[in-house]
This record gives C-alpha cells, sequence and structure tokens, in this order.
C-alpha cells in the first residue's frame, strides 16, 4: 500500500502553500510535483483530502474538499494546465496569432461538441476497425 | 483492485484527451428505448462505474416487466405498484426528492414505456430540472432495428424531452449475428430522425458486445466482481477467458462513453 507520507512532505515543502490558499491554486501551482506522485502512487483521494483540509486548502466556497470534488478538481487543473501548455507551444509557433484566454469554469452545459457527424464518423469507423476485413494473401 | 484503478486510468486519460467540462450538481440520467436495447446493462455498468468514484446515486427501476436492476442492486427505488398513476405519482416524489436532497439518479422505465412520454410532457421535464439546478440526461438506446428510431422520434417530439446532455447509444449487442455492426447501423444513422438528433447537439456513443454478458446475468454479478471471479456461494466459477472478456469490455465501455463521462459519473 502506498504510503502518503510523501504527499506530505510535499506539502510541507510546497512554498507555495498559503494558509489561505485554495485547493485548486495548490493544484495548478504544484501540478507537475503532484502529477509526478499520483502517478507513482495510487490516489487515495478520501486520504489526500484529509491532507487537503489539514493544510488549510479548500475548495471556492471555503469549505474542506470532499474526494469527488477533489478529484474532479484535479482532472479540470490537468485539462487546464495541459491546454495552457499548448497555448504557449503555438505562440511560440505562430507569434502573430491573437491568444484569447478564457477562465474554465465548472458548470452544468454538456460537453464541447464536436461537428455534427463528427461523433457519427468516429463511431462508425470504431465499428469498422473491429469488425472482419478480407485481407488480400500474400503475394 | 488492480482492475478498478485501471479502469479509472483509462478514462481520466480519455477525458483529459477528449476535453470535456466537468458537469456538477446531481443529475437525472433517464435511460430511453425500447425493449432489449441495453438501457439496463448500462445503468449497472454506468451506477456500479458511479459507486467506484465516491458517488451514491439511486437506482429508480420503473421496469414494470422485467426490474433486471432490483435484483442486481439493493436499495433500489421501485413505484409502489404497475399502474400508470402509480408509476407517475413515484416520478414526481423521484424529482420532488431530487431537488430536495440534490443527489442523482439513473431512471429505467422499461423498454417503450408510454408513461415516461407523457409524463415528461406535461411537466416540460428538461426546463423544470434545469431550473431547479438538476441536469436532464437523455441517453437513448438504438438497435439496428429502425422502428426503435420511433420511440426516439416521440421522445423528443411528442414528450419534448430534448435536453442538451443527449447521448444516443448504438448498442453493438443487438446487431444479428453473422453481419458488420457498421453496415447493420447504416440505415439508422442515415434515417432523418436520427440526423436531426445529432444535428442539435446529441453525442453519439458505441455500445461494445459482450459476448460472456449472460455468465453475468445469470449469476447476478456486479461487472467488478465477474471479472474478479468473485462469484456467490454456489455458483459455478467464472473461467479465465471470460474475465479477460469481461475486463477488456469495461474498458472499452470507458472508451466509448468517455465523451459522456461527465453527465453519468
Amino acid at each position: 500500500m502506498a504510503s502518503d507520507k510523501d504527499v506530505l512532505r510535499a506539502i510541507d515543502n510546497a512554498e507555495s502553500l498559503r494558509a489561505r490558499s485554495t485547493l485548486a491554486t495548490w493544484m495548478r501551482k504544484n501540478h507537475d510535483g503532484f502529477l509526478e506522485r499520483l502517478t507513482e502512487r495510487v490516489a487515495d483521494w478520501g486520504v489526500l483530502c484529509g491532507l487537503f483540509n489539514d493544510a488549510g486548502l479548500t475548495d471556492r466556497y471555503g469549505h474542506p474538499p470532499k474526494p469527488e470534488t477533489a478529484r474532479k478538481m484535479w482532472l479540470r487543473i490537468r485539462r487546464e494546465v495541459a491546454a495552457d501548455r499548448a497555448r504557449r507551444v503555438q505562440r511560440r509557433q505562430s507569434p502573430q496569432s491573437v491568444q484569447t484566454t478564457q477562465p474554465v469554469t465548472a458548470s452544468r452545459v454538456a460537453p464541447p461538441k464536436e461537428e455534427p457527424g463528427g461523433d457519427v464518423l468516429r463511431v462508425m469507423e470504431e465499428m469498422s476497425a473491429k469488425g472482419n476485413r478480407i485481407t488480400k494473401p500474400l503475394e | 483492485m488492480a482492475n478498478k484503478r485501471e479502469n479509472l486510468a483509462v478514462v481520466e486519460d480519455d477525458i483529459s484527451e477528449r476535453g470535456h467540462e466537468t458537469v456538477e450538481g446531481p443529475r437525472l440520467v433517464v435511460a430511453l428505448g425500447r425493449g432489449k436495447t441495453g438501457k439496463s446493462t448500462f445503468i449497472r455498468w454506468a451506477a456500479e462505474r458511479a459507486m467506484e468514484h465516491g458517488s451514491r446515486p439511486v437506482i429508480a427501476d420503473g421496469d414494470r416487466t422485467n426490474p433486471t436492476l432490483t435484483v442486481h442492486f439493493t436499495g433500489v427505488d421501485r413505484p409502489p405498484s404497475a399502474e400508470d398513476d402509480d408509476v407517475k405519482q413515484w416520478l414526481n416524489g423521484l424529482v420532488d426528492r431530487q431537488i430536495e436532497d440534490r443527489f442523482s439518479a439513473f431512471l429505467d422505465l422499461g423498454g417503450g414505456d408510454l408513461v415516461l412520454k407523457t409524463w415528461a410532457r406535461d411537466l416540460d421535464l428538461g426546463p423544470f430540472l434545469e431550473g431547479h439546478g438538476v441536469t436532464p440526461v437523455a441517453v437513448h438506446f438504438l438497435s439496428t432495428d429502425l422502428d426503435d428510431l420511433t420511440y426516439l422520434r416521440d421522445i423528443e417530439a411528442v414528450a419534448k424531452f430534448r435536453p442538451a446532455s443527449t447521448a444516443i447509444v448504438l448498442n453493438e449487442g443487438t446487431v444479428p449475428a453473422g453481419r458488420a455492426a457498421a453496415s447493420a447501423f447504416e440505415p439508422v444513422i442515415n434515417h432523418e430522425v436520427f440526423r436531426s438528433v445529432v444535428s442539435r447537439g446529441a453525442r453519439v456513443v458505441r455500445m461494445p458486445r459482450l459476448a460472456c454478458m449472460q455468465e453475468i446475468d445469470r449469476r447476478r454479478l456486479s461487472f467488478q466482481d465477474a471479472e474478479d471471479g468473485a462469484v456467490k456461494p454456489g455458483q459455478d466459477k467464472i473461467g479465465p477467458v471470460n474475465r479477460q472478456l469481461i475486463s477488456l469490455w469495461r474498458r472499452e465501455m470507458e472508451r466509448s462513453f468517455a465523451t459522456v463521462a461527465p453527465w453519468i459519473t
């Protein structure tokens, strides 16, 4: 069973940790270190939330984070960081492109939609890929 | 336990790749479609998955002829009788409690249920739920039979249940033996009813076939237990091959439903 001492140590050593920091801020600023540790060990969000609570990390309402909230928050932060890094790469490659950043807020709206038919094409390709194919004999 | 972690890792990677928003707050996930199109199997999988993610959804089984969910889960919410009025009152109570207590729920009313159509229409269900902070999710199940599109059309046009979170599931398990899935579903995806629902933004997903589903059904096991070979006392074992098939199916389900995962977690 993985020890959580390394996570405690990471929290103790994180210079960005402040009494009023929100959990999301901490996750963003310690993204790589946190990700590395989650890659090495299974995430027990119940235990992690206990550590976050002990460290004074809260959700945006100032409440101790619940495991499911913290997990979803982490997924969102991962996507945001990945998107930010992708935009920085794109900016370096095309300096004249106009960059706009939109704050990502959790909401109840449906996932961003692909082009109408995009899902259908993908699904049909998946079905076809799994189907039997007539292969040409070796010459 | 290792299989749970692996399946969770698969869905997390898929979500990060496809980049969609988290849906917060309670949601009512309604499985819709004619009989034997995969509604109950989906709810069994989705509810079990939600529980693995730490959620505690209510499972509401209104199927009056084949209450499958009731035999697979404990504490399933059921109507007091099969009478239409009792079912409607039960549905009203479910929604009242959901709004009050803020829980998510999976609802199965059985194949082609007519009560759902009138109830959803009379309540203007979608906007009503949204107005009270509950996200309505419509999950339509289609086989290769074009007649399934009738129910889809009626839910959209008659019941007017057209939430933004709408998914259409093409169930490969319904493809007749000897036919390729892609060609079998071609008439369905080319039909105007299907196209119109997709054009308004519905997501389309593929539900893979599990050849040994009957091995799980007859033992009344959870998918995790079946994969682990954890049969109940007195039951014959599930062999390694079928356990491997179950494991692969569960991973494939995670990938297939990744685009709508936030709606059902």
